[in-house]
């Protein structure tokens, strides 16, 4: 019953509580299309967005996400010069560095790899300890530019003893062959191989190539991929550069300039610059003291770098942590880097200097192009004489006056007095525009950084004589109170002399790539014509008669046409620590050659010759013989046919030849050939030995001795002081001796000219038969 | 369509009137369908698990080949369970839905401890989750329930039974925890509840308890909320909390169209983390391009609508309600991992079906559409 009951409840129940199947199934079909329809389609929009929209963008992620580049090195080009020798070049070499995190993780013994890598790299233990002690860092540099079989050590160290940790990185080394041979011309290259001064700076796009790139797809913790994508940039070594600078002169220059400064105890270095006057290509340029670009933060300068030792020394004397010591310290090191700057620098295009006298050449040739003054002109000097518009009056440097002179007279004298006279006959506002347009007041434009313009004064000064009264004119007329730089006055004189276009003075004459191929040519470029090719010839003239007559005596070169002009300036703008103006001169001298059809104009110049040793300082003493000495070197070796009348023999060195065994008429045909007389000694038939021995240079015209007997003497003689001599005397007293005199400097006979120097020193012993080589100067050649 | 016959003999609780040595022939689309989703994704999981098989174990296909015995297994077990006939499930109910239980309940003591949850019991040979079984094991109740007392489905008490069937074992998944699992469940037995014919008026009320507690959970909890904010701003964290889903959206949209080509994918080389697993959907993506995955998604849906067509077609209560039990269970899976991968839903745990590395549940799941073909047996069979 009960059951029955509950069974009619419940059966009532189905009408009231129950679902029938068709409820069911229009459940399901509500599920299948929500569940199979509706949400797949907002699944399917879904990737729509991120795979069709957004693709770019998640592509780009994905691909930044996984992959590595890893740079390829350009090698940077090489620096010839005009004859392919190399000058500056690049080599492999790698970085050494440790993983310090890396050698933790792996339990790596510091101890051990600190004793091996230290004896391997030649560094302290300590040193490579600290620097993988500091484990928050992946990246620690041991050892930089690490050659070839050095590297090869460290590697199988590392592989031999299975360490993780120390990797080596490629790098390059840049070079230097020559070492200090025109360092602040070429410049050096930083630790992050970037040009950093001189030619390396300003050329360093073209050296340095562009850095290519290896992009690869990689797994995460750097695992291979199966399809991986790479892409390769390649790298362009960088092109190389060919100077119009010739190694041989470069070294030469330099040599002469290093005799000169110590020679005449030049205390603040010298520079010269040899251009050729026909192209503007510059041939040498020099700024001594120099330094070695292979080490470029050494001092090459050892006062100096004796001065900061001792500045070192004494900071670190301080206590350790204390205001004073941080402060000295501080002090020491803008010291040294003000001596590193200073030994970098290329004057020749970065300073102005003081040109003096040799100045006097632009405001000739402005005065004759002009118009102004001709050759007939005379002019007065009494070694004294007041200028209206100028309160002091003015004092020649020959104190005595140089008397009544022609235009080629005031300029073989340099008068000062004269050539304020031709000044103020031309006037400031011609003497302006004349050095305007020789280039005195704007930059070369040289192909090299760091080029300043010299200082010049304005036009109203030159030329308002009413305001400014006439001081600024005479003075700037024979070149006081102004500063060009060395560059801007050899390209005015290169001007004067080549006919009188001014041109654009170049280092680098092409540019190759790396197969070789040029790439872009320099070439003679001519901004303007300052004067006319007649007033140039003149000039010439005017120049070789200056060293044949003039100042410039001791600038002779026998057996070639040189022509030049001294100068020397006083540093005005020097003061002492007292505030007083030094009595500093700077030397200087610019020459010609060949003056028949002038090709190279050289500038020396020496910056401040020792007072205290007492040596008369001019340009016409110091400067003028250091040139003549570049000339002699070089002018030869660049194929300028020297042209030696008989008198001039004795300058030049012949080959002694061999005679032994000959009579006496073939030993004196054999040496009448090569511009030798003799002196037969005994009386035997043939000649058994003689002096000098056989290959032995000697002058020319010189007298040998040839023995028939056995009487030729074997003793050694000593040098003698032939300091201060005349011609005739130093002969006579070297012959006396059997030994030769081979003079330098200048020919002339005249009882003024005197020996300053010999080779040899005062003492020695030498064989007979040595040849002495002398140096004759002018010791009236003042200026 | 739907026999009036056929509902009356439902109605009477009637059993199978077909003859016994007729047991009908399984639906074609299905199984076809099924075969087809189990070959592409052992395919794709070689592809997917290449780079980081080799890199763990050296052996680049070390994860396919398990794979793929579990699967030709898995294959075996499908026919068989197509042979299986369904009521069998329902005079076994009570005893699968205690061992359930008790397997939860020994998860908790016996089981391996991976990241701070307790979800596998392993055997040595093989191990498993005895969640996959718990799914399983609901629906079959629930759908006994549903069926027994489908004269007062409405009442409250129905309710409460199945509610409390679905509570036990939602409790014990919390406690594992096994948060992705409790979701899951629940929207099943919402879902399967709501077909049944339970009251809506609860069902509203349980949905929107459901909501709230839903709210509360994603808002509490450094956890949970980690999830959340590297779901709407993946970038703002990239190695850490962003680090599996941006990796994720790097893979996919760099697919675009037509993908980078099969096996060519680059996501998969350790950026992406379970990448043969749960993230495996990306890889899909990435190497077949968007018309691949689009392709992909329509074989899921067509195999999920046919799944709904045999529940319509059943021949019973009872497998009306297993079937969509079943197949509601498969669309869940496939379409919050297909959301969590393409960063539509914070992230969660869950697998994709046929794909997704992982034997037992790729038994699991064969076994599963084994039974919706038995249950399709029976739509061919002429009632006598």
């Amino acid at each position: 019953m009960k059951k029955n009951a509950r069974q009619r409840r419940s059966r009532s129940a189905v009408r009231q509580q129950g679902v029938t199947d068709t409820y069911v199934r229009k459940g399901i079909l509500a599920l299948m299309v929500l569940l199979g329809v509706i949400a797949f389609a907002v699944l399917a929009g879904r990737l729509v967005k991120l795979m069709i929209i957004d693709h770019d963008y998640y592509e780009s992620k994905a691909i930044s996400n996984q992959t590595r580049s890893t740079s390829v090195t350009a090698s940077r080009g090489t620096i010839y010069d005009r004859n392919m020798d190399v000058l500056a070049a690049s080599s492999s070499v790698e970085n050494i560095f440790l993983d310090p995190l890396e050698l933790e993780q792996n339990d790596v013994d510091v101890d051990a790899l600190a004793r091996n890598l230290a004896q391997i790299l030649d560094l302290e233990e300590s040193y490579i300890k600290e620097q993988a002690a500091d484990t928050s860092m992946r990246y620690k540099v041991i050892k930089r530019k690490q050659s070839q079989d050095v590297c090869d050590q460290v590697r199988e160290y590392i592989s031999e003893n299975n360490i993780i940790g120390v990797h080596l990185e490629p790098d390059s080394l840049r070079y230097y062959p020559n070492h200090e041979s025109a360092s602040q011309l070429l410049g050096f290259t930083n630790t992050e191989n970037k040009g950093s001064e001189g030619l390396e700076s300003y050329y360093n796009s073209i050296l340095e190539g562009t850095a290519g790139a290896v992009i690869t797809t990689k797994g995460n913790n750097e695992t291979e991929m199966l399809y991986s994508y790479e892409k390769y940039y390649e790298a362009s070594d960088g092109d190389s550069l060919v100077l119009t600078i010739d190694l041989t002169v470069q070294r030469a220059l330099e040599k002469q300039l290093n005799d000169a400064i110590d020679r005449y105890d030049v205390l603040n270095g010298a520079f010269g610059i040899v251009m050729d006057a026909q192209t503007g290509e510059i041939v040498a340029m020099a700024t001594m003291g120099n330094y070695d670009p292979n080490q470029y933060l050494t001092i090459y300068n050892t006062a100096v770098q004796a001065k900061l030792d001792e500045q070192y020394a004494a900071a670190i004397q301080l206590p350790e942590g204390s205001e004073e010591r941080e402060k000295a310290m501080a002090e020491y090191n803008d010291a040294v880097a003000e001596a590193r700057l200073k030994q970098w620098r290329n004057r020749c295009v970065s300073d102005g200097y003081e040109p003096g006298s040799t100045f006097k050449v632009i405001t000739l040739a402005s005065a004759i192009d002009s118009g102004a003054v001709t050759l007939e002109d005379t002019f007065y000097c009494a070694g004294v004489e007041k200028f209206e518009g100028r309160s002091q009056p003015l004092d020649c440097w020959q104190h005595s006056g140089h008397g009544s002179e022609t235009t080629a007279q005031a300029l073989q004298n340099s008068c000062n007095i004269a050539f304020a006279r031709i000044g103020l006959k031309m006037g400031g506002d011609t003497l302006y525009d004349y050095c305007s347009a020789f280039g005195l007041m704007e930059r070369t434009g040289i192909d090299l950084p760091g080029e300043a313009s010299g200082l010049f004064h304005t036009k109203e000064r030159l030329a308002d004589n009413d305001s400014y009264g006439t001081s600024y004119l005479i003075a700037t007329s024979f070149g006081q109170t102004v500063k060009p730089t060395p560059i801007e006055l050899v390209r005015a004189i290169s001007a004067v002399v080549n006919g009188g276009y001014l041109l654009q003075p170049y280092v680098v004459s092409e540019v190759l790539d790396a197969d070789g191929n040029v790439v872009k040519q320099n070439g003679r470029t001519v901004i303007r014509q300052v004067i006319s090719e007649e007033t140039s010839a003149t000039m010439c003239q005017l120049l070789e008669s200056v060293v044949t007559e003039g100042t410039a005596k001791n600038a002779k070169v026998v057996g070639f046409r040189v022509g030049g002009k001294t100068g020397t300036a006083e540093k005005v703008d020097q003061v002492d620590e007292n505030g007083q103006t030094t009595n500093d001169k700077i030397v200087s001298f610019v020459g010609v050659a060949p003056m028949n059809d002038p090709r190279y104009v050289v500038l020396v110049a020496l910056d401040t010759p020792n007072a205290a040793t007492g040596q008369y300082i001019s340009g016409g003493m110091m400067a003028a013989p250091t040139c003549a000495a570049v000339f002699e070197d070089i002018l030869p070796y660049l194929g300028i046919e020297p042209e030696y009348a008989q008198e001039d023999m004795s300058r030049v060195n012949v080959m002694m030849p061999d005679v032994i065994g000959l009579d006496e008429a073939a030993a004196s045909k054999l040496l009448a050939e090569s511009s030798l007389s003799y002196r037969l000694i005994g009386d035997g038939a043939n000649v058994v030995s003689q002096i000098p021995a056989a290959g032995k240079e000697l002058p020319g015209n010189s007298v040998v001795l040839l023995y028939t007997d056995s009487t030729m003497p074997t003793d050694k003689v000593e040098v003698p002081n032939l300091m201060g001599m005349t011609v005739s005397e130093a002969t006579q007293t070297l012959s006396e001796l059997g030994l030769y005199l081979q003079a330098k400097g200048t020919d002339s006979t005249a009882w003024h000219v005197v020996v300053t120097d010999q080779d040899i020193e005062v003492g020695t012993k030498v064989s007979r038969g040595t040849t002495i080589m002398v140096i004759f100067a002018d010791t009236t050649a003042m200026d | 369509m739907f026999g009036k016959k056929k509902q009356a003999s439902q109605l009477t609780g009637a059993k199978d009137r077909v003859a016994e040595n007729d047991i009908g022939v399984m639906d074609l689309p299905y199984l076809l369908l099924t075969l087809l989703l189990v070959a592409i994704g052992l395919i794709m999981l070689f592809s997917a698990s290449f780079a980081r098989a080799y890199y763990i174990t050296g052996n680049s296909a070390s994860y396919f080949t398990s794979q793929l015995i579990f699967a030709v297994a898995g294959i075996a077990v499908l026919y068989g369970m197509s042979r299986v006939p369904y009521d069998w499930y329902r005079s076994m109910s009570k005893i699968i839905y205690f061992v359930t239980v008790g397997l939860l309940i020994a998860v908790k003591f016996v089981g391996t401890n991976v990241n701070g949850a307790t979800r596998w019991i392993n055997f040595g040979f093989v191990q498993f989750q005895p969640s996959e079984i718990a799914k399983f094991s609901l629906i079959v109740s629930l759908s006994v329930i549903m069926t027994r007392n489908q004269a007062n489905i409405k009442s409250f008490r129905v309710f409460a039974t199945c509610a409390v069937a679905m509570l036990l074992i939602a409790v014990l998944l919390i406690i594992e925890p096994h948060f992705s699992a409790t979701i899951m469940i629940a929207a099943l037995c919402f879902c399967m509840m709501a077909v049944g014919g339970t009251n809506w008026k609860f069902l509203s009320i349980v949905a929107a308890l459901a909501a709230a507690a839903l709210l509360f959970l994603l808002l509490s909890g450094g956890y949970t909320s980690d999830r959340i904010s590297a779901w709407r701003d993946p970038e703002a964290d990239p190695l850490d909390n962003g680090l599996q889903i941006l990796q994720s959206e790097y893979a996919i949209g760099s697919g675009g169209l037509l993908g980078l080509g099969f096996g060519k994918g680059r996501q998969k080389y350790l950026y992406l983390p379970e990448e043969h697993n749960d993230y495996i959907f990306a890889i899909v993506c990435e190497e077949l391009g968007f018309i691949g995955a689009l392709a992909i998604l329509i074989l899921f849906a067509l195999l999920i609508i046919r799944g709904y067509w045999i529940a319509m077609h059943a021949r019973d209560r009872f497998s009306m309600l297993l079937a969509t039990g079943l197949t509601t269970l498969l669309a869940i899976q496939v379409i919050l991992n297909v959301a969590v991968v393409s960063n539509l839903i914070p992230s969660t745990g869950i697998s994709l079906p046929f794909f997704s590395s992982g034997g037992t549940a790729l038994i699991m799941q064969l076994a599963e559409c084994g039974i919706m073909l038995n249950i399709s047996r029976s739509i061919s069979q002429s009632p006598k």
